[in-house]
C-alpha cells in the first residue's frame, strides 16, 4: 500500500512537472484557464481511482502523456463526455491512424447509420445495441481500452471478442473451434498458432481489412471497398496474396492457396443454397400469401415498400416465412462461409450448412402450409 | 509434498490435544482414514487457511455420526459462528431465499423428484451452502471471487449472466488482465468490498420487477437509493457521473421497450383467449410452464424467459451484441411468429365452423 502511495506521489510530481514544462513551452493557448495534470489528479485519484490506477500503470504515464495531453482541459473533456477521437491519438501514432483509415473499422459508425436494421430500432435504445461496437470508428479505446491502453490486451483475442461474437457474426466462436484457436488457447503463443491479429493485423498493421478478399460482414457476394464499390479482380488477387503472405509463415503456399480456394467454393455453395430459400418466398409473394403483405406494412427504412430478402432485410415487422429466411441468411449462411475461411469445420458444417438445410425445410414446409390453409380453401370457397 | 503433509498431520496431533479435550471424537481419527480414502478433500483442506488456523474436520462436522446424518453438509449458521458478519450480509441478499423461491415455483413443482434434484436443487441449494462459492475443502476466497465460480449457476438460457459479462468490455478486459483495478469481475459490482449481500445495488428480480429480496415492491425512493449505492461504491471507481447516469438510463429504456414487445405478444394471445380459440386462464410469464401448453404459449415462453432477459439484463451488463442479437432481435422475430400463429389459429377455427 505504501509502495502504491509512493508511486502515486511520484506520478503526481511527474505530472506537475510535465505540465509546468508544457506551460513554459507555451503549449496552452489560454494560460488563464489552463489546468494541469496535477489539478486533475488531485480529484480523480480519489473520484475515479480505478481509471487513475490504470493510467499510472500505462506506458503513457511513463512517458509523461497525462490527462491534459489527450483531454485538453476539464471543459473540453466534459463537453465530449471525456471522449478522445482517433485524430488526437494520431498526433503521436500517425502510422497507426493512417493504416486504421484504410480499413473498415474506420467507417464502422458511418455505415451503421444508414443500415436498415439500425433505423428499425427505437432511437433511444440504439446506443445500447449497435453504437457500442460501431463506435470503433471514433474510438481507439475500443481495443486499447482506457486508461491502460495496453498492447498486450489489444492483441489478445478477447479484445476482439467484445464485438466479434454472437449470432450475427460469430468470429470468436469460429476461431475458438478452429485448430488455430485451440492451439493458441493451450499455448498462448502466437508463434505456435495465430490469433486474430496475426492474420488480420500482421506486423501491427491497423488496416483491419488487410488481406480480406471476400465480404464485408453483410452477405453481399462481391467484395467492396470502403465506398461500397466492388473491387476489380486484380485487387481481389492482390489482397489474397497479402493474406497468403501470413499463411506462408507456417504453411506451404500451395497448401494455403488450396485451403482459401476451398473456402471460396464453400461460400459459393452457401450462397446458392440461400437462393433456394429466396425462391420459395418470392413464389409466396407472387401468390399473395405472405402476411402482412408488403404493401400493407411499414416501409423498409432504406428500400421502401418492397420485398427485401437477405441484406438489408429486417428482423422486424415481416411475415413469418421471411423471418425463417432471415435466420437462414443472417445467422447460418454467414457461419457457412466465414467459418470456411476461419477453418472451423464443425462450426461451418454443424451450425452453418446443416442449419441452412434445416431452415430450407422449414421455409418450404411453411410455404406448403400457407398454400393449403389460405389458398386452396379460398379456391374451394369460390367454387 | 509428503513432508508438508507430515508437518500438518503433526500439527494436528498437537492442536487436537487441547481442542478436542471435550469432543467425543478426535481429528486424528478422521485423518487416519480420510487422508487415504478421500485424499482430494484432505489435500484441499491441508492447503487451506482453515488448516493453517487449526479449523479441522470436527470443528465444522462435529462428529462422524452427525456428519453422516447430514451427508456431510455444513450449513451457513455453522460457518457464521466464526464469520458472523458475512453470514449476516448473506442473509440480506437473494441467495439466502433461493431454496424457498425454488420450492414455490410451479415449474419446480411440475418436475419429478430425480429431475428436481439434478436440475434445480443443485444451484438453489446456495441458501444452505457457503461452499457453493467457497468450494470444499479449500474455501479459497480468491477462487470464490473469480467469475468462474459464479458461472456454474449463472450461465445458460435462463440466466446467461456469464455470457453477458464475458462479452462485455468489462469481461473481456478482465479476461486478459485478471485484474479488478483494470476491469470489474462479478464480485466487484455485486459484492463490493466483500459484502456477502449479493442483492447489493440490485433493483430488479429476475422477472424485471422492482422488488426486494422477499418480493415486496420497492418504492421509487428505495430504487434510487439502491442504484445510488451501486454508482457510488462501484461505477465511480472508474467512470464519471454523467456517463454512468447515461448508461443506467439507456438500460432502463431498453428494459421498457422489451416489455412493450412482450405486452404486444401477450395481447395477441389474450385476444385468442377472448375469441374462444384458446382456453381461458392461460398463465403467461411468471409461473408459466414450458410443458403441456399450446405452441403459441411456448413461443411466448421463449420470449419472456429467455429473450427478454437477454435484452434487459444484457443492457445492464453492457453487452451490446448479446442484448441486441440474442435478445432484441429474437424478441422481434418471436413476435412475428406469434402473430402468424394467431392468424393460422383463426383461419383453422374458421374452417372448423
Amino acid at each position: 500500500m505504501i509502495k502504491l502511495l509512493r508511486r502515486h506521489l511520484l506520478f503526481l510530481v511527474l505530472g506537475l512537472l510535465s505540465s509546468s514544462l508544457m506551460s513554459c513551452a507555451g503549449v496552452s493557448k489560454k494560460p488563464a484557464e489552463k489546468i494541469d495534470a496535477g489539478f486533475c489528479i488531485s480529484c480523480h485519484q480519489e473520484r475515479t481511482p480505478g481509471l487513475f490506477q490504470s493510467w499510472v500503470e500505462s506506458k503513457h504515464a511513463q512517458k509523461g502523456v497525462n490527462c491534459v495531453t489527450c483531454h485538453v482541459d476539464h471543459q473540453a473533456a466534459s463537453e465530449q463526455k471525456s471522449m478522445v477521437f482517433p485524430d488526437k491519438c494520431g498526433e503521436c501514432h500517425k502510422t497507426q491512424l493512417d493504416e486504421f483509415r484504410k480499413g473498415r473499422h474506420s467507417i464502422g459508425f458511418e455505415r451503421m447509420r444508414i443500415q436498415g436494421e439500425y433505423l428499425g430500432i427505437p432511437p433511444e435504445i440504439r446506443a445500447a445495441f449497435c453504437e457500442r461496437c460501431h463506435m470503433v470508428e471514433r474510438r481507439c479505446n475500443s481495443c486499447h481500452t482506457s486508461h491502460r491502453f495496453s498492447l498486450k490486451e489489444a492483441r489478445d483475442p478477447d479484445a476482439c471478442s467484445t464485438c466479434h461474437l454472437g449470432p450475427d457474426h460469430p468470429h470468436k466462436e469460429m476461431y475458438e473451434t478452429s485448430l488455430h484457436g485451440t492451439i493458441y488457447k493451450m499455448t498462448q503463443d502466437p508463434a505456435r498458432a495465430p490469433r486474430c491479429v496475426t492474420c488480420h493485423m500482421p506486423g501491427g498493421n491497423h488496416n483491419s481489412s488487410f488481406g480480406i478478399a471476400r465480404g464485408p460482414a453483410g452477405t453481399r457476394s462481391p467484395v467492396v471497398d470502403l465506398k461500397e464499390v466492388p473491387i476489380p479482380l486484380e485487387e481481389e488477387e492482390r489482397r489474397r496474396q497479402e493474406m497468403l503472405g501470413v499463411c506462408t509463415g507456417c504453411h506451404s503456399r500451395r497448401f494455403a492457396r488450396e485451403q482459401l480456394e476451398n473456402a471460396d467454393q464453400v461460400k459459393d455453395e452457401g450462397f446458392a443454397l440461400m437462393e433456394k430459400g429466396k425462391e420459395s418466398i418470392r413464389e409466396m409473394e407472387g401468390e399473395e400469401l405472405i402476411y402482412p403483405r408488403v404493401a400493407e406494412r411499414m416501409p423498409h427504412p432504406t428500400e421502401g415498400r418492397t420485398l427485401v430478402l437477405a441484406d438489408p432485410q429486417l428482423y422486424v415487422g415481416t411475415s413469418y416465412i421471411e423471418r425463417l429466411f432471415f435466420t437462414m441468411f443472417k445467422f447460418h449462411t454467414i457461419r457457412v462461409w466465414k467459418s470456411g475461411y476461419h477453418f472451423s469445420p464443425a462450426y461451418s458444417h454443424g451450425y452453418g450448412w446443416t442449419e441452412m438445410q434445416l431452415d430450407l425445410i422449414d421455409i418450404q414446409e411453411e410455404a406448403e402450409k400457407l398454400r393449403q390453409l389460405f389458398k386452396e380453401q379460398e379456391t374451394k370457397t369460390l367454387k | 509434498m509428503a513432508k508438508r503433509t507430515m508437518f500438518t498431520t503433526t500439527l494436528f496431533f498437537l492442536s487436537c490435544i487441547s481442542f478436542t479435550a471435550i469432543a467425543d471424537e478426535k481429528v486424528v481419527e478422521c485423518l487416519s482414514c480420510h487422508q487415504k480414502e478421500t485424499r482430494g478433500i484432505f489435500q484441499a483442506w491441508v492447503n487451506s487457511k482453515h488448516a493453517q488456523k487449526g479449523i479441522d474436520c470436527i470443528t465444522c462436522h462435529e462428529s462422524h455420526e452427525a456428519a453422516r446424518a447430514k451427508k456431510s453438509a455444513v450449513e451457513p449458521a455453522l460457518c457464521g459462528r466464526c464469520h458472523a458478519e458475512k453470514l449476516h450480509q448473506f442473509q440480506e441478499g437473494r441467495h439466502a431465499v433461493s431454496w424457498k423461491g425454488m420450492e414455490e415455483h410451479p415449474q419446480y413443482q411440475a418436475l419429478s423428484a430425480p429431475l428436481k434434484k439434478a436440475f434445480c436443487e443443485r444451484c438453489h441449494n446456495v441458501q444452505f451452502k457457503c461452499n457453493s462459492c467457497h468450494t470444499s475443502h479449500a474455501f479459497n476466497p480468491e477462487e470464490a471471487r473469480e467469475p468462474e465460480s459464479c458461472k456454474k449457476c449463472h450461465s445458460g438460457l435462463a440466466g446467461p449472466h456469464d455470457e453477458m459479462y464475458a462479452s462485455s468490455l468489462h469481461g473481456t478486459v478482465y479476461a486478459v488482465d485478471r485484474n479488478t483495478v483494470r476491469a470489474p469481475n462479478c464480485a466487484s459490482c455485486h459484492m463490493p468490498n466483500g459484502t456477502h449481500n449479493i442483492s447489493f445495488g440490485i433493483v430488479y428480480d429476475s422477472w424485471g420487477n422492482a422488488v426486494d429480496k422477499d418480493g415486496r415492491p420497492l418504492s421509487g425512493e428505495q430504487q434510487e437509493h439502491l442504484r445510488k449505492e451501486m454508482r457510488e461504491k462501484v461505477c465511480y471507481q472508474c467512470h464519471i457521473k454523467s456517463l454512468t447516469l447515461e448508461r443506467y438510463e439507456l438500460a432502463d429504456h431498453v428494459k421498457q421497450r422489451a416489455k412493450a414487445l412482450l405486452d404486444e405478444a401477450e395481447q395477441t394471445i389474450r385476444d385468442l383467449e377472448k375469441e374462444g380459440i384458446l382456453t381461458k386462464g392461460i398463465v403467461l410469464g411468471r409461473g408459466q410452464l414450458y410443458q403441456g401448453t399450446s405452441r403459441i404459449e411456448a413461443i411466448y415462453y421463449r420470449m419472456s424467459q429467455f429473450q427478454n432477459i437477454y435484452t434487459w439484463k444484457g443492457a445492464y451488463h453492457f453487452s451490446a451484441d448479446f442484448a441486441h442479437w440474442y435478445g432484441w432481435a429474437h424478441l422481434q422475430m418471436s413476435l412475428i411468429e406469434i402473430k402468424e400463429e394467431a392468424r393460422k389459429l383463426r383461419e383453422l377455427k374458421k374452417l372448423g365452423n
